[in-house]
């Protein structure tokens, strides 16, 4: 909807749909000073009774040759500061998707591996739901990191060390069959 | 000679009758923090006209200190004018916009000289706050892809309601080089609207360009006490002659704090006093911090506490 005047205190003039129960906020390269007004108003008459939830928390989506793009985490960092409230993360590490996958598919986390580039979300999720863990080096992480974790004496940060590592998702194909 | 009693632990004490005249009488000087105690929207609050002429013709100073970025200082003093306060001069208010410039012409230029060669200075903000930076020397890059040229050596995130997605990213890539500062003019989550909404503070679009780019703002308005070192350089306030007035206990009182300023909450604005007595209540020595010594109902109530 168009906005109802050219300054916030126009904006929050405009009334509010009384059905609205939760904000969600996902990636969104429309985002704006006016959204995150709007999502303001909304937390704070619902106070508890309205939701707040963020798909993840990604920082950055990276693009080729080390540039990247802000990620949705940094999007839902700026609902949560403005609502001195915490979001329900729905995304990695939470295991929500896990138990998602797992309700549908019948998934053994003893003979199941998760494969993943980015250790404080894909190794740290496989670690707590007691998956296998894979790294890939064809992503975000480099292995410098990993051993910062493993040397480091922090338990929590050993939560993102990985069981096992490849150069590439490829390396696993001699060891499959034919 | 007696301070002010700004040392020591906090108590949240109702100043009236003899102890207003006891904390006033030896200060030469009051810093006030300006929305939520001198006005509230477009409202003065009743009596802070009055209080400021007081303190004129007791000989005491008032100076004003604001983490309020969208105003330029020259907007600032007009709307004294216009809300009824006479004699407040441009050089007596402080804003987190003016000291946001002042610290990045520190960083930039070295205090003084011309514009070439420092770089220029990529800013989330209103034009009250570009200009400021315009006026402290500084050259602003432009929206949308860069020109080439200077390179961006500074991102200032300030109050900014036309803030937007490639505005973000925008920042993100003059950050990627870690010899570019990231500086904030204040950390305010969020401000009052009149109507008792609120809209969302520089410290929320900071939080986005922090997560955004793994770096840490430099946050230029309160707590933090570089205003108050711009303060002390134009004036030479002594903190124990002086009184810090604010309505925010996270931001007014524990600057007050900070700075070695005794401290007067009132309760115009943002904060309740129960909130000041959950603090004083708490165990954890931070929230201590944010215990205000003294509130008034409202800065009127310090009227009585001056010479007639």
């Amino acid at each position: 909807a168009a906005l109802p005047g050219p300054a916030p205190k126009d904006w929050v003039q405009a009334p509010l749909d009384p059905a609205v129960r939760a904000v969600l906020v996902g990636f969104d390269e429309h985002f704006s000073y006016a959204k995150l007004c709007q999502a303001l108003r909304y937390l704070l008459r619902g106070g508890p009774d309205c939701l707040l939830v963020g798909t993840n928390r990604d920082h950055r989506l990276p693009l080729e040759g080390g540039a990247g793009i802000p990620g949705t985490g940094c999007l839902v960092k700026a609902v949560e500061t403005a609502a001195q409230r915490e979001a329900f993360i729905v995304g990695k590490p939470n295991r929500f998707m896990f138990d998602c996958v797992a309700g549908e598919f019948q998934v053994d986390p003893a003979r199941t591996i998760m494969v993943g580039d980015r250790l404080d979300t894909d190794i740290l999720m496989g670690n707590d739901c007691g998956l296998t863990t894979l790294l890939t080096l064809t992503g975000v992480t480099a292995l410098d990191e990993v051993r910062g974790h493993q040397d480091s004496g922090c338990p929590a940060r050993h939560s993102l060390v990985p069981d096992f590592y490849v150069d590439s998702i490829a390396d696993l194909l001699p060891a499959l069959g034919e | 000679p007696a301070g002010c009693g700004g040392g020591g632990m906090a108590s949240c004490r109702r100043l009236s009758g003899a102890g207003l005249r006891e904390v006033l009488g030896p200060a030469q000087g009051l810093l006030f923090d300006c929305d939520g105690v001198l006005w509230a929207g477009e409202r003065a609050v009743p009596g802070a006209p009055e209080l400021l002429e007081r303190l004129r013709r007791s000989g005491k100073a008032a100076l004003f200190v604001s983490n309020n970025s969208r105003r330029s200082i020259a907007e600032l003093e007009r709307r004294f004018t216009r809300l009824g306060f006479r004699g407040v001069r441009a050089e007596h208010v402080f804003s987190s916009a003016l000291c946001s410039a002042l610290f990045l012409r520190q960083r930039l230029l070295g205090g003084g000289g011309n514009g070439s060669g420092a770089g220029r200075v990529f800013v989330l903000g209103g034009e009250g706050l570009r200009g400021e930076v315009r006026d402290a020397g500084l050259r602003l890059a432009g929206e949308g892809e860069p020109a080439p040229g200077e390179p961006v050596r500074a991102v200032l995130v300030g109050y900014d309601d036309q803030f937007t997605f490639a505005k973000l990213a925008q920042a993100c890539g003059y950050l990627r080089d870690p010899q570019c500062l990231l500086v904030a003019t204040d950390p305010d989550p969020w401000h009052p609207l009149s109507d008792g909404q609120r809209t969302p503070g520089t410290g929320s679009l900071t939080a986005a360009v922090e997560t955004a780019s793994g770096r840490k703002a430099l946050v230029v308005g309160k707590p933090n006490t570089y205003m108050f070192d711009c303060i002390v350089e134009r004036f030479g306030v002594d903190p124990s002659r002086t009184l810090m007035v604010g309505d925010r206990l996270e931001t007014d009182i524990l600057f007050g704090k900070n700075c070695g300023l005794a401290t007067i909450l009132t309760l115009t604005g943002v904060s309740r006093l129960e909130e000041a007595q959950a603090y004083m209540a708490s165990d954890s020595a931070a929230a201590k911090d944010l215990v205000p010594n003294y509130y008034v109902d409202s800065i009127a109530d310090l009227i009585p506490g001056l010479d007639e």
